[in-house]
C-alpha cells in the first residue's frame, strides 16, 4: 500500500498536468471530447491523491521507520491518533494534506457544476489542476512524504507534546480546509474573467465555497486561539504574530466577500469588485503560508534557503502576476447592470463596510511587512508586536463595528428618512443606555467604553431585526411565537444566519475588549506562605501555597506547585499548575519543558497560574487575571453556528434564485418602453 | 513489492484509458438534459414570484424596502406570478430592460433536440450532431425555425441578434 | 524555548509549507535538518543574545517608579531570545530562558538607578538596536508604519464616496420623474388574487 501511494503519487502529478492542459485547450477550442478528457483527469488526480495518502497514512499506522517523514514525526509509544494526525504534523505532510483537500475539494466544485456552469467550468476546471499540479510538483520533488531513510531506526522521534493535544490535533485541518477553499472560488473567477462571463451558476458556486472556507477559517482561528491560551501560558490568545495574521487575512477579505455578494445578487452590481476580492482573498491565504513557512518575516535573507519556500515564491509571483494580467485585461468586460440610487442605501453601507474590512486586511498585511519595509528603507531591524497592532487596528475594529450595527438597518436601493428614525430608535437608545452605564459604574478606559457602547447598539440591531422578523412572519402567515422563530431562521437561513454570525462578533468584541482590564502579577511564593491580589473586579484573592512537588512518571518529569485559592475568603479549591519537561528512554531532555497551566475560568473572569520555574524553595508564578475570556470562545461557536446555519442546503423549491432582484427600472425607460 | 508494482501500473493504465476515452469514443458525452415541458416552466416561474412576494412582504415588514420600492416590485412580481398562473409568459417583461436582456440571451442560447443546450451562441447547425438548431422568439416564446429568420413569424418581433 | 519550537510547529500546522526558519536575534542562519521539528530545538534560540545595560545610579537616586509602571515598562522591551515575546511574559512563562531575566535585571537596576522609562528604553534601543522594543517608536520612517493603514483607508472612504456621489447623481434624474406604479391587480380576477395571496400566505 505503501509502494502504490508512492507511485499514486507521481501518476496524480502525470493526470494533474494532463487536467489543465486539456481543460484549458478544451475550452477555448470549445471541444466537448478534451473538456471531458480533462474533468476525468481531475477525478483521477483526485483518487491519485487518495490513494497516496492512504499510502502514507498506512506508513504512520503501521510504523514504518524506513520513511524518514515516519521516523521523523512519529514514535511507537504514542497514542493513536496523534499518529494519524501527524500526516499534517510536518511539512512535507502537509504538502500531500494540502493536496488531498484541494484534490477533493476541486473534483466535488466541478462535479456539481458539470451540466450548468459549461462554459466556465473546464476553465474553472483548468486552474484547479494548475494549483493542484503546483502541490503535486512540490510534493513530489521538494518535500516527498515517502522518502526513505538509508537505515530503519528502531524508534521514531515522536512528536512534541505540546502538539499531542486535541486542539492542536484539529485546529491545523481546520485553518487547512479553509484556506484551500479559497481556491474553488478563485479558480471561477479566473473562468470569468477568462471567458467575459458571470451567471448565476458562478454566483452560487463561488457563494457557496467561501461560505465553506470562511467556516473553517473561523472554527480554525478560534481552536487555534484556545490552543494557545491553555497551552502556552502567556496569558493571551491572540499576539499578532505573522502566523496567526497570515490566517486572520483572508479571513477578512472573506467576509467581505460574503457581505458585498449580496448586492452583486440584489442588484447586479460589483460584480468587478466581487471578482477582485474574491482572486485577493485566495491569493491572500497563498501569500500567508508563504511568508510564514519561508521565515521572510524574520528576517529577509533566510528566505532563499528553503527550497519549498522559493517553490511557492514562484508559485505566487506567477499566480499574481496572471490575475492582475486578466484583471487589468478582462473586468472592464464585466460590468455592472444596475446604478446606485441614493447614498443612505444599504448598497453603500455594504461599500463602506467592504471598506473597513479591506482596510483592516492591509493594515494587518502592512504591520506585518513592516519590518521588512523597514529594513529595507533604514537598514535597522524593528520589530512591529502587538502594541502597534492594537494601536493601529483598535479604531478600525470599532469602526467595523458600528457597521455591523448600522448595515441591517438601512433599507435597499434608497432609505427615507422616516425609514431612518423608525429603524435606529432603538438600537442607538440601548447602545447609550449601555454606555451611559458603565460609565457611571465607573468604567474609564475609552476604548473599552466605546466597544461596549457599540456592542449595545448592535444587540439593539439585532433584537430589533429578530422582533421584526417574527412579528412579520405572525402578521403575514399567521403563525404561532415559536413556529414564527423557527421559520424565521430556516426561511431565511442566510438573513437571520448572518445575524446569529452578528451576535458572535459582539460577543467577541465584548470579550477583547475586558482585555483591557488584564491584570498580570509576578509572584514570589514559598511554601505555605500566602499571597493576596485584588482583581480587576474588586475581590480579594488570597493563594496559599501547598508547596512544589517534583515528581517522574513514563516519560517526563514533572515539577507542580499546589496553591489553594480563596476569594473574598471563600474556598475556591486547589489549582495546580505544572511545569513537564519530557525525556526519552535515555532519560535525554527531549523537547523544550512545556507549561500546563492553572485555568480557573468563570463567566467575568479567568484565573491564570504559570509556574515559570523554581529557584531553591521559591516558586516562581505569574498569576493573572483575565476579564471575559470564556467570552472569546462562547462567541467563537456562536459564530460558526450561524456560518452553518447560512450554509445548511435549503430545499430546492423554496429557493428562488436570489428572492426578488431590486433592479428597478429607471422611470424613464418605463416610461419610453410603454 | 512486485504485487504493488503490478497493482500500480494497473491502476495507471486504467486511469489513463478512462480519462482518454472521451478523446476516441464519441457517444461517451454527458446525456442531454430533460427538456422542461411549457407547464412545468410556468409552475416554476410561478412558485419563483411567489417566493420573492413573500420575501417583498417580509422585506417590507423589517424595514428592508421603502414603500415606494415596495409598491413597484410588488406590482411586478405580482404581475408575473399572474401571468406564469395564467400559464404565458409574464407580461411585465415587455416593460423591463433586464429581463428583455435576459429574454435576447435565452433566446441566442441554442439547443439541440438531442444533444441538449450549445455552447456556442451563433451555432446554426449543432457542433456535435449536426441537426439544425431552432430559436424561439424572445418576445411570444414560439419557435422560430428559419436559420436567418430576422423577425418572428408569429408576432413580428425583431429576433435579438 | 519551547515557544520556538511553538512557532515553528504552529507554522507547519497552520498551513504547513517549509519549515518556519526563525533567524536569532544576531541575523545569522544556523543549519537545521530539514522537516525535523521535533528534536531538541535549542539550537534555535540564542541564550547568548543577552547583553549588559547598566548606568551607574544616580547621585541620590530612589526608584523612578512604581512596581505597576515598572512592569508596564518590562511589557515594551522585547525578549532578545528569539521568542517574539516581550521581556514580562517571556521571564514568567518559562525560567528556561536566560536572555529575559538578564535583561529583566537590567530594566529594575535602572529603575532603582533613578532613570526614566524614556531613558531606560533609550538605552536598551543603543544597546540592542531597535529590535529591543515591542513596537517602533513614532518617529521618522515608522510614522508611515502607523499612519498608512489610516490614510489608505482615508484616501479609500473619499474615493469610494466620490464614485458613489456620482453614480447617485447620474440616476438621480431618472428617479425624481414620477415613478410609474402599475397596477397589476388591474386586470386579475378576485379569484386569482385570492389564490395567489392564498400561495404566499402559505410558507409550510
Amino acid at each position: 500500500m505503501i509502494l502504490i501511494g508512492e507511485l499514486s503519487l507521481w501518476v496524480a502529478l502525470l493526470m494533474a498536468a494532463w487536467a489543465a492542459i486539456t481543460s484549458f485547450a478544451g475550452g477555448s477550442l470549445g471541444r466537448e471530447d478534451l473538456i471531458t478528457s480533462g474533468r476525468r483527469g481531475l477525478y483521477v488526480t483526485t483518487l491519485m491523491v487518495i490513494l497516496a495518502s492512504v499510502g502514507l497514512w498506512t506508513a504512520l499506522l503501521s510504523h514504518d521507520f524506513s520513511l524518514s517523514y515516519v521516523a521523523g514525526h512519529t514514535s511507537a509509544n504514542m497514542p493513536r491518533v496523534y499518529v494519524f494526525t501527524a500526516f499534517w504534523g510536518g511539512q512535507a505532510g502537509s504538502m500531500l494534506f494540502w493536496a488531498l483537500i484541494l484534490s477533493c475539494y476541486s473534483s466535488i466544485a466541478i462535479w456539481s457544476v458539470r451540466e450548468k456552469a459549461r462554459e466556465l467550468a473546464p476553465f474553472a476546471c483548468g486552474t484547479l489542476a494548475l494549483i493542484l499540479l503546483f502541490f503535486i510538483a512540490t510534493t513530489c520533488f521538494k518535500a516527498n512524504p515517502f522518502d526513505r531513510l538509508a537505515f530503519v531506526p528502531a524508534d521514531g522521534k515522536g512528536m512534541n507534546p505540546q502538539l499531542q493535544n486535541p486542539g492542536m490535533a484539529i485546529h491545523p485541518p481546520n485553518l487547512y480546509l479553509g484556506y484551500v477553499a479559497t481556491a474553488i472560488p478563485f479558480a471561477f473567477a479566473i473562468a470569468a474573467l477568462i471567458t467575459r462571463k458571470l451567471d448565476a451558476s458562478w454566483l452560487l458556486v463561488v457563494r457557496r465555497w467561501s461560505l465553506i472556507s470562511w467556516f473553517f477559517l473561523t472554527v480554525g482561528i478560534t481552536l487555534g486561539m484556545w490552543w494557545a491560551y491553555v497551552e502556552l501560558g502567556w496569558s493571551g490568545y491572540w499576539a499578532w504574530d505573522p502566523v496567526e495574521n497570515a490566517s486572520f487575512l483572508p479571513w477578512l477579505t472573506g467576509t467581505a466577500f460574503l457581505h458585498s455578494i449580496m448586492i452583486q445578487e440584489k442588484r447586479g452590481m460589483l460584480r468587478k469588485w466581487n471578482v477582485v476580492l474574491v482572486v485577493t482573498t485566495f491569493l491572500l491565504a497563498i501569500f500567508g503560508t508563504f511568508i510564514t513557512r519561508s521565515g521572510i518575516i524574520e528576517s529577509v535573507h533566510s528566505f532563499a534557503q528553503s527550497p519549498v519556500g522559493t517553490w511557492f515564491a514562484t508559485f505566487f509571483f506567477a499566480a499574481t502576476g496572471a490575475t492582475i494580467y486578466f484583471v487589468a485585461t478582462r473586468l472592464k468586460d464585466l460590468e455592472a447592470t444596475a446604478v446606485l440610487e441614493s447614498m443612505v442605501s444599504r448598497e453603500a453601507a455594504f461599500l463602506y463596510n467592504n471598506l473597513v474590512l479591506v482596510g483592516i486586511a492591509f493594515s494587518v498585511l502592512w504591520g506585518t511587512l513592516f519590518p521588512i519595509l523597514s529594513e529595507w528603507v533604514r537598514g535597522s531591524k524593528i520589530t512591529v508586536g502587538p502594541p502597534f497592532f492594537n494601536t493601529v487596528n483598535i479604531p478600525l475594529g470599532l469602526l467595523l463595528l458600528a457597521l455591523t450595527g448600522i448595515g441591517p438597518l438601512i433599507a435597499w436601493r434608497k432609505a427615507s428618512t422616516s425609514n431612518l428614525k423608525r429603524q435606529f430608535i432603538f438600537p442607538t437608545a440601548s447602545g447609550v443606555v449601555v454606555g451611559v452605564v458603565l460609565f457611571a459604574l465607573g468604567m474609564r478606559n475609552y476604548h473599552a467604553l466605546i466597544a461596549y457602547t457599540l456592542a449595545g447598539f448592535v444587540s439593539g440591531t439585532i433584537g430589533q431585526e429578530f422582533y421584526k422578523g417574527i412579528g412579520a412572519r405572525r402578521s403575514i402567515h399567521g403563525e404561532g411565537l415559536f413556529v414564527a422563530v423557527v421559520r424565521l431562521i430556516a426561511r431565511n437561513r442566510r438573513r437571520y444566519g448572518g445575524y446569529i454570525v452578528h451576535a458572535g462578533i459582539v460577543i467577541l468584541f465584548s470579550a477583547f475588549a475586558g482585555l483591557a482590564f488584564k491584570k498580570d502579577h509576578d509572584v514570589q511564593i514559598k511554601a505555605g506562605e500566602t499571597k493576596v491580589l485584588v482583581d480587576p473586579l474588586g475581590h480579594t484573592w488570597r493563594f496559599v501555597s501547598q508547596g512544589v512537588s517534583t515528581s517522574e512518571t513514563l516519560n517526563r518529569f514533572v515539577t507542580a506547585i499546589g496553591l489553594e485559592v480563596f476569594r473574598d475568603d471563600v474556598r475556591q479549591g486547589i489549582l495546580t499548575s505544572e511545569k513537564r519537561q519530557y525525556f526519552d528512554s535515555n532519560k535525554q531532555p527531549q523537547f523544550e519543558p512545556s507549561t500546563e497551566v492553572g485555568i480557573r475560568t468563570s463567566a467575568m473572569l479567568d484565573l491564570y497560574v504559570v509556574l515559570a520555574g523554581v529557584r531553591d524553595d521559591t516558586a516562581e508564578l505569574r498569576i493573572s487575571f483575565n476579564p471575559l475570556v470564556v467570552w472569546v470562545w462562547i462567541g467563537g461557536m456562536i459564530m460558526a453556528i450561524g456560518g452553518l446555519i447560512v450554509m445548511w442546503p435549503q430545499a430546492e423549491r423554496r429557493r428562488a434564485p436570489s428572492g426578488y432582484v431590486a433592479t428597478l427600472a429607471p422611470a424613464h425607460e418605463l416610461v419610453t418602453a410603454e | 513489492m512486485i504485487l504493488a508494482l503490478v497493482l500500480g501500473t494497473l491502476l495507471a493504465v486504467g486511469a489513463l484509458a478512462f480519462v482518454l476515452y472521451p478523446l476516441f469514443v464519441e457517444t461517451a458525452l454527458a446525456p442531454a438534459p430533460v427538456a422542461i415541458t411549457a407547464t412545468q416552466a410556468a409552475g416554476a416561474a410561478e412558485q419563483e414570484a411567489v417566493v420573492a412576494l413573500r420575501e417583498i412582504e417580509f422585506d417590507r415588514a423589517t424595514g428592508k424596502l421603502s414603500d415606494a420600492d415596495y409598491g413597484e416590485l410588488h406590482a411586478r412580481y405580482t404581475e408575473r406570478a399572474l401571468a406564469a398562473m395564467r400559464g404565458g409568459v409574464s407580461g411585465d417583461v415587455a416593460g423591463d430592460p433586464v429581463e428583455l436582456a435576459v429574454l435576447a440571451y435565452r433566446a441566442r442560447l441554442r439547443e439541440c433536440g438531442t444533444c441538449g443546450p450549445r455552447p456556442e451562441p451563433d451555432a446554426v447547425y449543432c457542433s456535435n450532431c449536426g441537426r439544425y438548431l431552432p430559436g424561439a422568439c424572445g418576445s411570444c416564446g414560439s419557435a422560430v425555425s428559419e436559420p436567418a429568420a430576422a423577425y418572428c413569424g408569429a408576432c413580428g418581433r425583431q429576433l435579438a441578434a | 524555548m519551547h515557544r520556538r519550537e511553538f512557532f515553528r510547529r504552529a507554522a507547519l500546522g497552520g498551513a504547513g509549507l517549509v519549515t518556519a526558519r526563525v533567524l536569532d536575534a544576531q541575523g545569522t542562519a544556523k543549519p537545521q535538518a530539514p522537516a525535523t521539528g521535533n528534536t531538541s530545538n535549542l539550537f534555535d534560540m540564542n541564550q547568548d543574545a543577552a547583553k549588559t545595560v547598566r548606568r551607574p545610579a544616580r547621585a541620590g537616586a530612589a526608584e523612578s517608579m512604581d512596581d505597576e509602571d515598572r512592569d508596564a515598562l518590562v511589557r515594551e522591551i522585547r525578549c532578545q531570545c528569539g521568542c517574539t515575546l516581550d521581556v514580562y511574559i517571556c521571564r514568567t512563562t518559562d525560567f528556561s530562558c536566560q536572555v529575559s531575566p538578564a535583561m529583566h535585571r537590567d530594566i529594575i537596576s535602572l529603575v532603582e538607578g533613578g532613570y526614566s522609562a524614556q531613558e531606560i528604553l533609550d538605552s536598551f534601543v543603543t544597546t540592542y538596536g531597535e529590535r529591543a522594543l515591542m513596537a517602533p517608536k513614532r518617529e521618522g520612517f515608522n510614522l508611515t508604519g502607523y499612519l498608512m493603514p489610516f490614510a489608505v483607508l482615508g484616501v479609500g472612504a473619499v474615493a469610494l464616496t466620490t464614485v458613489l456621489r456620482r453614480m447617485s447623481n447620474r440616476a438621480a434624474p431618472a428617479v425624481i420623474g414620477a415613478r410609474v406604479v402599475r397596477s397589476a391587480e388591474g386586470d386579475a380576477t378576485d379569484d386569482e388574487m385570492a389564490r395567489l395571496n392564498a400561495a404566499i400566505r402559505k410558507d409550510e
